[in-house]
């Protein structure tokens, strides 16, 4: 793609981004049900969380699905483009696993501070997130070892590598974490749901939106790295092709002065 | 009557030209062989220079026994709770295979050996597979003295499914290491990546041992977390069969 199309790529989706990501949180203002009339919810205010946390956490697995996408079509073909993908998707999965941690961790802090032990203890042990854990450390891991093997090819193989080992850590942390331990965190969609995960018609729709919002967010992201990526391709190739030129003895030089 | 000049008979193992770009660049390789013979060779390769050099045992016994050694100051002799008893028997047992595991791809990046790795004629999982059979005789050894401290000084029991989630769970984590070991060689400051490679993989595996272990120590059943275990392994054997050609490619 040309540098005017990426452009206005990441306007379009920039300014869809923005926009639902605006009505998102006007929604939750307006229309989120008030929580303090609900039995069993401990901490109304940060309840309304509810409409961040999952979002954000559905779109990062959307971009670490991308990743392993991208790392296969790269070791299957060994074209560059889908490691850039591969990579940009890491780096705006990760973002936005960042937001799904926090938001979900000052929800659960309030919501589960009775269970006997420290709270932050009982979020960052409960399996539900754990997994989250586990995927924002694998991907941390990721980014880092691409960042540390010196040569560009190396970095793509061994990214490819490690992204569809750590793909493969996930679902075991998820199956290993449900089968041994009991679960705190409400499941919106499986078939172990608690009694506090039932989700009405209104917050549903809200919820739907909040993730339509997050996925426009994460293309935004994505493509806005990709360009950046484009970029810092051309430039390395253009001193690359200096740096030929120099070692022929064919530089341009400067014109003397008079 | 004049001699005619003839042909030199070819060589059968002729010299290949060395790597152009120093420690880590690519010999030719030749075609790969197959067979249980060549395996048996690799294995054998890699007994001989783990016998020579005694990197990975050291580096592997070593850090186990500093590990026991650190637990007995912090927790004291006597009789371990159910959780001590689960952090004194894998604490050691996970960072000592992760250390053995990896110094041999260390040594191998050290030396420029792993140019050499690569232009051998056997794939990569078959190389891999050699230093996992020698590794894994290796790592029977620190888990034994694992173990064996976890029974004597902390006086943690070692039921029968106990002894075999250990040996499940330090399969498990000889393959992620190995994994890690190979791509942590490869890049920069690799003693820090090399943990922050093996503990996402590794958490299944850690979380399963942890309850299981707790379990065992508990007189109940830990046929999950032996489930679990086992399953974790095949899946990771399968993901290294494919890695590994991957990983030691030549670029």
């Amino acid at each position: 793609m040309e540098p005017a199309a990426w452009t206005r790529a990441a306007r379009a989706t920039g300014a869809v981004a923005a926009a639902s990501l605006a009505a998102l949180c006007l929604l939750v203002w307006q229309a989120a049900p008030d929580w303090s009339l609900s039995t069993g919810v401990r901490a109304p205010v940060t309840r309304n969380l509810l409409f961040f946390h999952p979002p954000a956490a559905w779109a990062s697995f959307a971009a670490y699905a991308t990743v392993v996408v991208g790392s296969i079509a790269y070791l299957n073909e060994r074209d560059p483009r889908h490691d850039r993908l591969a990579r940009c998707a890491a780096e705006a999965g990760w973002v936005l696993n960042t937001v799904a941690l926090t938001t979900g961790t000052f929800w659960g802090i309030q919501e589960w501070s009775d269970s006997g032990q420290s709270a932050l203890a009982t979020v960052y042990t409960e399996p539900k997130v754990l997994v989250v854990v586990v995927l924002w450390a694998t991907f941390g891991a990721y980014l880092l070892l691409r960042r540390l093997v010196p040569s560009a090819t190396r970095a793509a193989r061994l990214g490819a590598a490690f992204a569809l080992l750590g793909f493969l850590a996930v679902p075991a942390s998820f199956v290993t974490s449900r089968v041994l331990t009991t679960s705190l965190h409400p499941d919106i969609g499986g078939p172990g749901a608690n009694p506090d995960a039932a989700v009405e018609g209104s917050v549903g729709a809200l919820l739907a939106f909040g993730a339509f919002a997050f996925l426009a967010l994460f293309v935004h992201l994505l493509v806005l790295r990709l360009r950046l990526a484009h970029l810092e391709d051309k430039v390395a190739a253009a001193e690359d092709a200096a740096e030929t030129r120099e070692d022929a003895g064919t530089a341009p030089r400067p014109e003397a002065k008079a | 009557m004049s001699a005619t000049p003839t042909a030199a008979p070819a060589h059968p193992h002729p010299a290949r030209e060395p790597p152009d770009d120093g420690a880590d660049g690519v010999y030719p390789r030749p075609p790969a062989r197959r067979g249980p013979s060549t395996w048996l060779r690799l294995v054998r390769l890699e007994a001989l220079r783990e016998a020579r050099g005694r990197e990975s045992i050291q580096a592997g016994l070593l850090l186990g026994g500093l590990l026991i050694l650190l637990h007995m100051l912090v927790l004291g002799s006597g009789a371990a709770s159910l959780r001590e008893g689960a952090l004194v028997l894998w604490v050691p047992l996970a960072l000592a295979t992760t250390a053995l595991a990896a110094r041999a791809w260390a040594r191998d990046a050290d030396v420029g050996a792993l140019a050499l790795l690569r232009s051998l004629p056997a794939s990569g999982a078959a190389v891999a597979g050699a230093r996992l059979v020698v590794q894994a005789v290796l790592v029977a050894c620190v888990l034994a003295v694992s173990a064996a401290g976890a029974r004597y000084v902390f006086g943690v029991p070692l039921p029968p499914q106990l002894l075999a989630l250990l040996a499940l769970g330090a399969f498990g984590l000889l393959l992620v290491a190995s994994l890690c070991g190979a791509m942590a060689a490869q890049a920069r400051a690799r003693e820090a990546m090399l943990p922050t490679l093996v503990i996402p993989l590794a958490s299944p595996l850690l979380v399963t041992a942890g309850n299981g272990t707790m379990e065992a120590l508990a007189g109940e059943s830990a046929r999950d977390a032996l489930l679990l275990a086992a399953g974790y392994d095949l899946a990771l054997a399968a993901a290294s069969l494919l890695l590994w050609p991957i990983l030691l490619e030549a670029e």
